[in-house]
This record gives structure tokens, sequence and C-alpha cells, in this order.
């Protein structure tokens, strides 16, 4: 691909399957019994393979007891089922006894193993229900049609009316219909960027305007305690997926439900940064672990049918573009917070019930003038580009047989190390993708341009010391500004030529309107305004949120921009 | 069970010492484009003097390896490395392992000409990275050590190092050139290998040059131990650990090719100090001295950079600007001194 532009692909598109009965994960729920028990057969037996003898698998299951018990103290939440304390202390004195009696006990350590894995399988499953989702189909579009028409006139328009308006407020590019396509031939894998708890619902919306059947996906535990989006999640394909639990037994419960639904078809959404990105930058290291069940499955599905007939997996990396994101002040304070001290995130658990979600999508439609979303290429489970049928090319353009990609010696071998690395490959290809179909927003350019000039004005501070400065002090000429974002803007134009990043159609205005545009829709929303403007003089009110608007633009290479 | 041969590319010395080598262990498919080489191999069963092992069997052409060989080590100077490499990939597909064994970096740009300040570090390449770049090959592995062709065709023991970022291809390699006197190792650090068996070429060429000048052991042990410190620098600057230049394809192939007359990049650096001209030395040697790219490219690094490297420096000038060799000791003799073993802290 060479020089190009930002192009809007027309949508809403019909179902490229109209009988919702033949969609996978409709059929996944009607063997839902079927399906569940396969997991948990299949994780059983991998477990008991990796972990052999009695000893070792005791010692395994101490540690995800021990674990069980910090979680259960330190981060209880509401979703937590009632009898949570009950089954875990109930394993733990099985526990002790088989360590107190050895051979004399009724019980093993497999029984054990089989029976936490039953209870992350039964708490993870999700399913996907026809009436729920018809329900939701019928009212979603006045729903998010209504807030989304900004004045309030609008309000009482047709639901015609309100359709269009919706799908003019988030413009979507990439290659739907090779997506659309690919989608009846094998299966899709959808692998968003993570801002916002509003990802999950935007793409799986989205993807359903595009005509294409309902996707399976991983949504936070924590989402499941609001009652109403609670209903509709666990009946549109949402499987839980529970960010405290990090130990082994649980991690490879969710990654044999995802292989397994894989494996049959369902067309799955995965967020392969695990959460939502803190420091407002585009992802960059990326948790392997669920996207390596991606490349799992097609192995599988070589192991089990001919050549010619193994379906195929596509993945498609998607990239999500708000002006403003709703979390954005407690994920940089997080981030901050964190930074350099601890590796994982607290999980926060902040729309705890249905009216604040509510009230929050509210402000958000109707703040915002637009967001955009867009596709990257679509590519086979290494990473390579697959062409309208599926097949796909290497990067010298040469085609290719994935298969062989798992091939020793003529035979079809399994090698965990060698799927790792496979998978990290896959990984890079997906970042590479995040930032050059990452759409600049006129609010990104902006927010950007303020930061360095400001980072360059207090040259020697470090970012801490920076992000105290006291917002009075930070003033820059708006003249200044407006050279600047100019400068920017045409360095941002030929990266776009040499298909290293997208623009979006409001950077072709002026300077001026750019950097008005910019400022009302990022000012919207946040009491603190991000961005400033006062006469002559351009400011913020508050630094940590510019600097995470700015932090979107980071990792190009335009702070060398600034350095001359 | 018939086992498919193993590919190898090249009939040089080292082609020929690894494609016997590997006839031990099983049928081996050796592709020399040379068609007078491969003619003499074909009718006398010689290859540099050597018998050729009976498994070994002649390819006409590179698609023919590709088509009956998974496993495939390419032995052909750096210089006309990526040339082969594109000649071959249209055949090779992601099925296929490539362990390469050449000592040596592929630059993006001529180096007679490139400006040490202008150039961009990703426009030197290792092989491995080579193959990456020019073919649908993932799996892709190196190997280094030890290894002088003329004794390992003379089955005199030896040891390697097969280093991938995969372990199968470690595994591969290691089931094919194991025997009772070729021990292999395995390491994951492939950057760190290639790259200290390309640097250790310039060390074994000031080893020649001292021996040359007819100085003796300890003035060698110095040389090799410095030597290897500065290929820590170096390699430090190209993003490369520094654990693989402390094992059997750092310190330990060092020490073969600084002791050896029977190294090329040795036989230079010996010439040169006896006072022979550079061109009459490469002109009757026949075969490739990486040593001699080596210099240059590594004089661009190190120029680029900015690492110290002052034994790579000043055996530059000898080998190109006419320094005379006892000058060339004397400085470096001057040179300051840092802490002993300052480089593990690195």
């Amino acid at each position: 691909m060479s020089g190009r532009e930002y192009k809007p692909s027309e949508y809403p598109l019909p179902y490229v399957t109209e009988d919702l009965r033949q969609w996978p994960i409709y059929k996944l729920t009607e063997h839902k019994e079927d399906f569940v028990s396969e997991v948990k057969q299949r994780v059983k037996d991998k477990l008991k393979a990796r972990f052999g003898s009695d000893k070792t698998l005791r010692e395994e299951l101490a540690k995800v007891l021990y674990q069980e018990r910090i979680r259960l103290t330190e981060k209880p939440w509401k979703a937590d089922p009632k009898d949570e304390r009950q089954f875990w202390s109930s394993m733990k004195s099985k526990l002790i006894q088989l360590e107190q009696l050895e051979t004399t006990s009724p019980i093993n350590e497999e029984q054990l193993l089989d029976e936490i894995i039953d209870r992350y399988a039964n708490e993870i499953v999700g399913e996907f229900d026809l009436g729920a989702f018809s329900f939701a189909r019928a009212i979603l579009p006045q729903f998010f049609g209504r807030i989304l028409a900004a004045a309030p006139g609008k309000w009482f328009k047709t639901i015609a009316g309100n359709v269009r308006t919706i799908h003019e407020k988030i413009p979507l590019t990439g290659d739907i219909e090779k997506i659309r396509h690919l989608s009846s031939k094998g299966t899709v894998i959808v692998v968003p960027t993570h801002f916002s708890n509003m990802d999950s619902i935007m793409v799986g919306w989205l993807l359903n305007e595009m005509g294409l059947p309902a996707f399976l996906y991983g949504a936070g535990l924590n989402l499941f305690s609001i009652g109403l989006l609670s209903y509709f999640m666990s009946r549109l394909g949402a499987y839980k997926v529970d960010r405290r639990k990090k130990n082994t037994v649980y991690l490879e419960t969710l990654k044999m439900y995802s292989t397994v639904a894989i494996q049959r078809g369902a067309h799955s959404i995965f967020f392969p940064g695990g959460t939502r990105s803190r420091s407002g930058h585009l992802e960059k290291k990326l948790k392997l672990g669920l996207l390596g069940t991606a490349l799992e499955t097609q192995k599988l599905h070589y192991k089990n049918f001919p050549e010619e007939t193994a379906p195929k997996i596509y993945v498609v990396p998607c990239i999500i573009n708000y002006h403003f994101v709703l979390e954005a002040e407690s994920l940089i304070n997080d981030y901050l917070k964190e930074t350099g001290k601890e590796r994982f995130y607290k999980e926060n658990d902040e729309y705890s019930t249905s009216f604040k979600l509510i009230r929050f999508m509210l402000k958000f439609f109707s703040a915002s003038s637009s967001l955009s979303v867009s596709f990257g290429e679509v590519m086979d489970v290494l990473g390579n580009e697959v062409d309208d049928e599926g097949n796909s090319y290497n990067h010298l353009g040469q085609k290719i047989n994935v298969k062989n990609y798992f091939i020793t010696n003529g035979e079809l071998k399994d090698d965990e190390q060698r799927d790792a690395e496979y998978t990290k490959i896959l990984g890079e290809r997906i970042v590479s993708n995040y930032y050059r179909y990452n759409v600049v927003l006129t609010s990104h350019l902006v927010c950007f341009t303020m930061f360095e000039l400001i980072r360059k004005k207090y040259k020697g501070y470090d970012l801490f010391t920076l992000l105290r400065t006291p917002v009075e002090d930070v003033s820059l000429p708006y003249a200044e500004v407006v050279n600047a974002v100019s400068e920017v803007k045409e360095k941002l134009k030929e990266m776009q030529e040499q298909c290293e990043v997208l623009i979006s159609p409001e950077l072709r205005w002026n300077i001026d309107k750019i950097i008005e545009h910019g400022m009302k829709n990022i000012n919207l929303y946040h009491t603190a305004s991000p961005l400033t403007k006062n006469g002559d003089y351009m400011g913020s009110e508050d630094l940590k949120l510019l600097y995470y608007y700015h932090n979107r633009l980071d990792g190009y290479g335009l702070e060398k921009l600034f350095n001359k | 069970m018939k086992r498919n041969p193993v590919g190898v590319i090249g009939a040089g010395s080292f082609g020929a010492a690894i494609a016997n080598l590997l006839a031990e262990n099983g049928p081996v498919l050796l592709y020399e484009r040379n068609k007078e080489v491969t003619e003499l191999m074909r009718t006398e069963r010689k290859v540099r003097g050597f018998d050729l092992h009976p498994n070994i069997q002649l390819a006409n052409s590179l698609e023919q390896v590709a088509a009956n060989c998974y496993l495939i080590f390419p032995a052909v100077p750096s210089q006309f490395f990526k040339s082969m490499i594109i000649d071959f990939s249209p055949y090779l597909q992601p099925n296929h392992i490539m362990i390469h064994t050449t000592k040596g970096l592929h630059c993006e740009f001529d180096i007679d000409k490139a400006d040490a300040k202008t150039i961009r570090l990703k426009d030197i390449k290792t092989m491995s990275e080579l193959i990456l770049q020019e073919t649908g090959i993932v799996r892709v592995g190196s190997i280094a050590g030890p290894n002088l062709a003329l004794e390992l065709m003379d089955k005199k023991p030896a040891a390697t190092v097969v280093a991938s970022r995969f372990d199968e291809v470690i595994r591969e390699g290691i089931a094919a050139l194991k025997s009772e006197r070729f021990k292999v190792y395995g390491t994951r650090d492939i950057l760190g290998i290639e790259l200290t068996g390309v640097l250790k070429n310039y060390v074994a060429l000031a080893s020649g040059a001292m021996s040359g000048l007819g100085y003796g052991e300890n003035a060698r042990a110095m040389l090799i131990t410095r030597g290897m410190a500065e290929m820590i620098y170096i390699g430090h600057a190209l993003g490369a650990d520094k654990r693989s230049f402390l094992g059997m394809a750092g310190i330990g192939d060092l020490i073969a090719t600084c002791s050896s007359p029977k190294s090329r990049n040795y036989t230079v650096g010996y010439r040169i100090a006896k006072g022979e001209k550079l061109d009459d030395i490469l002109a009757s040697l026949g075969e490739v001295a990486e040593g001699i790219r080596t210099l240059k490219i590594g004089k661009l690094i190190v120029d680029h950079t900015g690492v110290k490297a002052p034994l790579l420096r000043i055996i530059y000038k000898v080998v190109f600007e006419g320094l005379p060799m006892e000058q060339a000791v004397k400085l470096l003799m001057r040179y300051p001194v840092t802490a002993d073993a300052e480089y593990l802290d690195l």
C-alpha cells in the first residue's frame, strides 16, 4: 500500500447472515452444555498433564488458594457470588485434609482441581439470547440516537432520522467489505485498542452495524454488577473476565474458554492491551496470553481438518479514537501514582450503578461531536496480510500457506515456545497497525502540540515537576501555538503519505479552525479544561489531562520537531 | 524412517566442513553456485582437497534444495549472502528452518563510500536479519564457535553454539550437527552469537599481525582479553548482551582464530605485518577474508556510535592507511588502562 488518505466507509450495512440462528454465537449457546463441558474437560486434561504428580498439583492448588484468599480479603467486589468465601474455605479445609491424611483421604488433588475449574468455567460462561438481542437491536438505535442528537429538538425525530445521526457521528474507516466477506469464510477476531469502558459496547455495536454476526467478548467482572448492563451483556455474548484472578488455573480456564469458542467458529473481540491504557498512550506491549488462543485454534484447525477445508482465523486490529475519554482523570492519576512502583493496576470500580453509567453515556454522547473508529489490515494469526479470499501473503507479497508455520520435518508439531514466539510476532504487527491506522483528531493534535511546547518552555523539569507547575504559569502566545500546530500537522500529512498514520478530515481545515474544533471537543466534558484560550494566549487548567491526551500522539517521533 | 536430507548452500571451506559434519548423521544435499567446483565434486568426490562424505549429494539448483530439505544451512560469505537469499526466496515457505553459518554483516549501503555520520544502524544487518527480511522464513538460527574449517575437515574435536529465538531450531540444529567429536551448545541470544562471530574477525587479524612481528604469547593473551572487551562494547552499542561474548562463540572462537595460522583473518594480519600489500594478499588468498569487511563496517559503527574501540581504530589504520605495525603496537601500549575486567559491569 502506498500513499493514502482517510476515507470514511459507508455503513450501516445489512447482515451478512440474515438468519440469526445460523450465527456461530447462537450455535454456541444452543449447545452451551456441551460447549462448557468441553472447556472444562480440556482444561482439566491440560493442567493434569502439566502438573503431573499429586505433589506438584497440590503445591499448585495451595498457590491458587493462597492467591484467592488474598483477593477475597483485599479486593472484594459487589459482583462476587455470595458463597465465594464459603467455597474457598471449604477448598482450604479439603486441601489441609489431603496434606494430613495423604493416602487415606477419600478425596484427591485431581478432584479439587476439577471443582475449582468447574467453578471458574461456570462463572466465565456467557450466552447469546435471541430475545435480548432483538430487544437490544430495536431499542439501542433509539437510545443512542436520542443521546447522540445533541440539539434537543432532534430528540423527537423519527427512528430513521436518528439512526442516520449516529452513523454520521461515528465515522468508520477500513476495509469493511473484506471483513464482512471473510466473516462468512472463517472466524474473525477483532483486537481493539482499549481506552474506555465504553470500548466493548462501542465495538460490539459497530460490528453489528457493519452487518456482522454478534461477537463473543470478555468483559470485566466488575461491569456485571451494574444491573441493566449485566442483563444485556451476559445475554449478548459477553463472558466474564476477572482481572483480579491471576492464578494459573483461572487463566488457563479463561484461555480454554476462548479457544474452544473460536474453534467452534465464534467471532471474538480481544482487548490485547489487557486493561485500559492508563497513560493515554496507544498500546505498545500486548498481553499475549489470550491472543495466543487465536494461534492455538488455527493450529487445531489444521490438525482436525484437511488442508483445503481447515477454517481460517482472521485478526483485525481496531483503533477507537475519542476526542475525550470519560475516565481520563482517574486513569492518568492511576498512571502517575503507579509509575515505576507497581506492576499491576488496581481495577477501579468507577461505574457501579446503572444510573451512573447512563449519566456517563448521556454526557458522552451529547457532548461529543465525533469520535472515530478505524480498522487496520486483516491478517492471519502470524500477522501476515490476507487478501479478499483469505489467502495469506508475507511482507514480500509471496503467497504463503499458514499451515507451514506449524510444520517441522513434514509433520504438524506442537511447540509451546515456538507458538509463544509466533504470538509475539502477531503482537508486533498489531501494535504497528495501531500506530499506522490511528486517526489523528483535532483535539489530539492540539493537546500534543501544547504539551510539547510547555515541556520545551520548562526544559530541565522532570515530568512530575512539570505536571505540578501552577497552571497560571503555563500560558503560551497563541501565535506560537498556531505555528507549532501547523508544523506538526504538516509532518503528520507527510507521515500519512508514508502510511505511518491517518489524519481525520478536519485536519484539512485552517489552523484556527483546527484549534477551535479541538478545544471545543475536548473541553465539553472535563470540568477543568485541558485547553484554554484567553485573548492572545493559550493555556491549560489541568496539565495531567493535557499530558494524557498528548500521549495519544507519543511514539511517532513528533517530539523531535520541538527540539530543533 | 527415511530422513529428509539437510541442505547446505555453498561449498567454500566452511560449507564443505559443515556438510561433511552433517553427513555423518544423515543425507545432505549440497549446492554450490560455481559450476567448476560442483563438477569437481561430482567427478572426483573431492572438496577443498578433502574427501566428500558419501552421504552428500549435489544439488543442481536452490529450488531443488528448497523442495527436498526443511533444514538448511547457508554457508555463503556475507558479501554474496543477499543475492543468494533473494534467489532462494521464491522457493522458501515458513516450514523451512534456516541456520546460517556466516560470520559477517550485510550493509544496505556501499561500505566504501558511506559516511559514518549519516549511516543508520538499522541498515547494518546480521545474516539472520537478512533472511527474515528477504524470505518468508521465520524459524532462523545461527551457528558460531571455535570451528576452524580445516580442523573440522580433519575430524578433530570441536564445539559450536546454535542460536535462535526458537528452541525448536536449536533442537533441530543440535540433532543435525552433534557427534562424538562435535559438541553443540544452544542459546536464544542470536544477536549476541552473530555479533561475536563477526567482531572476532578483526581481533584475529590483529593477532596475526602481532605474530608477524614475532611477538609472543603474552602479547597475544593481552590482545585476546582486551579484544574481547572491545567486542563487548561494540556489541553493546548494537543492542547485544555480553553473555554470548563470554561463551563458546565469543571467547572460545576468539582463542581459536587468534592462535591459529589456519585462520584466514590471522593469515592476512600476519602477512601485512611482514610488509606485504593488502591487495596482493587478498589476490593470493583466493577466498574471502571476512576480517577486512568487518574492519570497514566496524569502523563505521564505532565512528557512528562513538564507542572508543582503540584496537579496531588502530588496526584499521594499519590495514588501510599504511600505519606501520610497530607504531600501532606503541599506540596501543600507551592507551590508558581501565580497571581490569570492567566490562563485566556493563
